[in-house]
């Protein structure tokens, strides 16, 4: 994202460091300006003019994106998805361009691919083997509402209930016929 | 690096005496005597007061000259006594210092016979306990003094059923036994959780309220708070054991496992997402509920920190060093943040720990390679530390001559902190801790590069600002 030129370049420098280009944008972009794009991409590239945060965040998702290139208001839309993200902005304070900025730019990319928190974001909800089971089953749901009704020491209720099944279903019969 | 094998040049351990009153003062009403000279508990004092800012009551038998060629049973039976009288402790912890065990003072059998004299019985619930440990300050470190000592108290007061068979009346509680001392705020924070997820459980030893004391309006002789004795006592009857540590041996969970048939299980010192994540999986498996959404939600941000943080902390070399196990947590941590740490050490002189070190570098980023040292001094670190360049260090405040002689950032946890204050209040374990930990030492990094916005640095020379400064003003004149 930002202007054309900026876009332009940026395919080239991609290119040189071996990534590849999945979605393209500007905010500033005149016509003549994206035929010239569309010709330094490959096929298959999502052109894009003046994006909304919710598109963007549709289209890297679907386009598997691993990085993106922006300003500051959109890095937190790539974190959140777990996208390594990348300031491109003017308020920086590292030089990108010429040959020593392209450096910083190649290590900048390096950081931010590479940090192994993209590893742990992977695994967003922690669920214990011992559970993976029961989760089919659908009996942590109920022990979560369990929870929020009774509002009772949550681990007295809870407790047990996965190693001993037959208690827990009786627990849950009754409380079918309770609502009956 | 120089080869020095002949002295130690500012140990980076303290003395097995300290390590036990650390376990000791977190026992609910209980007194600690160093049986040795004067010298061992003052110093201990001032270093725990320093850290804790609480008062610090260790008394001492006091021997002289006299008490070291005759051996110190008279001194030892009079301080017992002043402190019984004084203090009215329900449980006396009595560690012998170098001095006592150089002489070969047979502590238990000077309590028996003090026992006799006085009257004291055995009974655990009406008479005063009196719990030796041997603790002579040659051997290994605070770390083992620590470790010894609670191990002493669960078998004081859990001693094998001579029936064997038909003691245990089991109930559902979880014994909870740390390898190293956690801090006044992390012991709260474990305990909340444990609260939350266990409900019935006994953490050994509580310090988080004696010593990290609210103030009161009358000024009791011991801190209230601390594991109570009918807890301890009831360690035999619980349904696991969770050692908090996996570099030092847990003695108290061994104990309990092989003679009383408690479960032991081990997990890391719950510090950063992994060794979190290990420790509620764990608790998960112990006590089969599920994991509250509180503490779902507290991973979730984080994750969401560590993702806003990733690319200040990506590479930064940083040298740690401290406790071994916390040493070790802390080494997961930062590789889970992408840091390269350079330097791995710790004072203690531990077997498992360089093992156990290089084992997690090789699973979260086998590219980096560490140097990892074990028993070191501060001249040994501040050596290693010349040859990998750190640029940030993580450790306590006796590390802080290093970072100023080589200005770079020192980031203060562990024991001893008598520099700054709040070291009572130093939240490292749980998610939480993790995040206040994260948010600790980015902000330190920041202040060193004094960027905002300039997440990696164009060159490693990262702290060389302040000299171009005044080397432009020079050109300028």
């Amino acid at each position: 994202m930002g202007g054309p030129a900026k876009a332009l370049t940026l395919i080239k420098g991609f290119a040189e460091l071996g990534m590849e280009v999945v979605i393209i944008g500007t905010q500033t972009g005149k016509k003549e300006d994206y035929e010239q794009i569309s010709y330094s991409v490959r096929d298959g590239t999502v052109i894009v003019d003046d994006a909304n945060p919710l598109e963007l965040a549709e289209l890297l998702v679907k386009q598997k994106a691993d990085l993106m290139v922006a300003g500051v208001k959109e890095r937190f839309i790539a974190y959140k998805l777990g996208i390594a993200f990348c300031d491109f902005n003017h308020d920086r304070v590292v030089e990108f361009e010429g040959f020593d900025g392209f450096v910083n730019f190649a290590r900048e990319v390096d950081a931010s691919i590479s940090s192994p928190v993209w590893k742990a974001v992977r695994q967003r909800v922690l669920i214990p083997e011992a559970m993976e089971s029961e989760k089919k089953s659908g009996r942590i749901e109920k022990a979560a509402v369990e929870e929020r009704i009774s509002r009772e020491n949550y681990a007295k209720e809870c407790k047990g209930m996965l190693l001993k099944p037959e208690l827990l279903h009786q627990k849950s019969e009754a409380a079918v016929e309770s609502q009956v | 690096m120089t080869k020095r094998n002949y002295a130690t040049v500012n140990p980076c351990v303290m003395c097995q005496p300290m390590g036990s009153a650390l376990a000791f003062k977190g026992i609910e009403n209980t007194m600690v005597l160093y049986h040795g000279s004067q010298g061992c508990s003052t110093y201990m004092r001032l270093l725990l007061a320093h850290h804790f800012r609480e008062p610090v009551d260790i008394a001492s038998s006091s021997l002289s000259e006299k008490g070291a060629v005759y051996g110190g049973k008279e001194n030892l039976k009079k301080g017992l006594r002043n402190v019984i009288n004084r203090y009215n402790p329900k449980v006396i912890g009595v560690a012998t210092t170098c001095l006592a065990e150089t002489i070969g003072d047979d502590v238990p059998a000077i309590i028996r016979e003090f026992k006799e004299e006085e009257g004291i019985g055995d009974d655990l619930e009406k008479d005063i306990i009196i719990i030796p440990v041997s603790t002579p300050s040659y051997g290994e470190s605070h770390v083992s003094g620590y470790i010894k000592a609670l191990d002493a108290v669960v078998r004081k007061f859990a001693e094998k059923p001579r029936e064997e068979s038909s003691l245990k009346v089991p109930n559902e509680r979880l014994n909870v036994i740390p390898v190293e001392s956690l801090s006044p705020a992390d012991v709260r924070e474990l305990k909340e959780i444990f609260e939350v997820m266990a409900g019935d459980y006994i953490f050994l030893p509580d310090i988080s309220e004696t010593f990290d004391a609210p103030l009161r309006e009358d000024i009791p002789r011991i801190a209230p708070g601390g594991t109570t004795l009918s807890e301890i006592a009831d360690m035999p009857n619980s349904q696991a054991s969770l050692g908090l540590g996996i570099v030092s041996k847990n003695l108290a969970v061994k104990y309990l496992e092989e003679s009383h048939d408690v479960p032991g299980y081990s997990v890391p010192i719950p510090v950063g997402l992994s060794n979190t994540d290990s420790f509620f999986t764990e608790l998960v498996k112990i006590l089969g509920c599920p994991i509250p959404v509180k503490y779902l939600k507290e991973r979730g941000r984080l994750l969401d920190a560590m993702v806003d943080v990733h690319k200040y902390l990506y590479g930064v070399k940083a040298a740690v060093y401290g406790d071994p196990d916390f040493v070790f947590s802390l080494t997961t941590f930062m590789l889970e943040l992408g840091m390269n740490p350079v330097l791995i050490a710790t004072g203690s002189k531990s077997r498992d720990f360089e093992a156990k070190v290089r084992q997690i570098v090789e699973k979260i980023n086998p590219e980096i390679e560490p140097v990892v040292l074990n028993g070191i001094d501060f001249d040994t670190l501040n050596d290693a530390v010349s040859q990998c360049n750190p640029e940030i260090l993580i450790g306590n405040s006796n590390g802080r001559y290093i970072a100023k002689s080589r200005n770079i950032p020192l980031v203060r946890v562990g024991l001893p902190i008598h520099d700054r204050v709040g070291a009572q209040r130093i939240l490292t374990v749980g998610y939480r801790g993790a995040m206040e930990l994260l948010d600790r030492i980015t902000n330190v990094i920041l202040e060193a590069t004094d960027t905002f916005t300039a997440p990696v640095q164009a060159e490693p020379a990262a702290y060389t600002g302040k000299k171009s400064e005044e080397e432009c003003m020079e050109g300028m004149r």
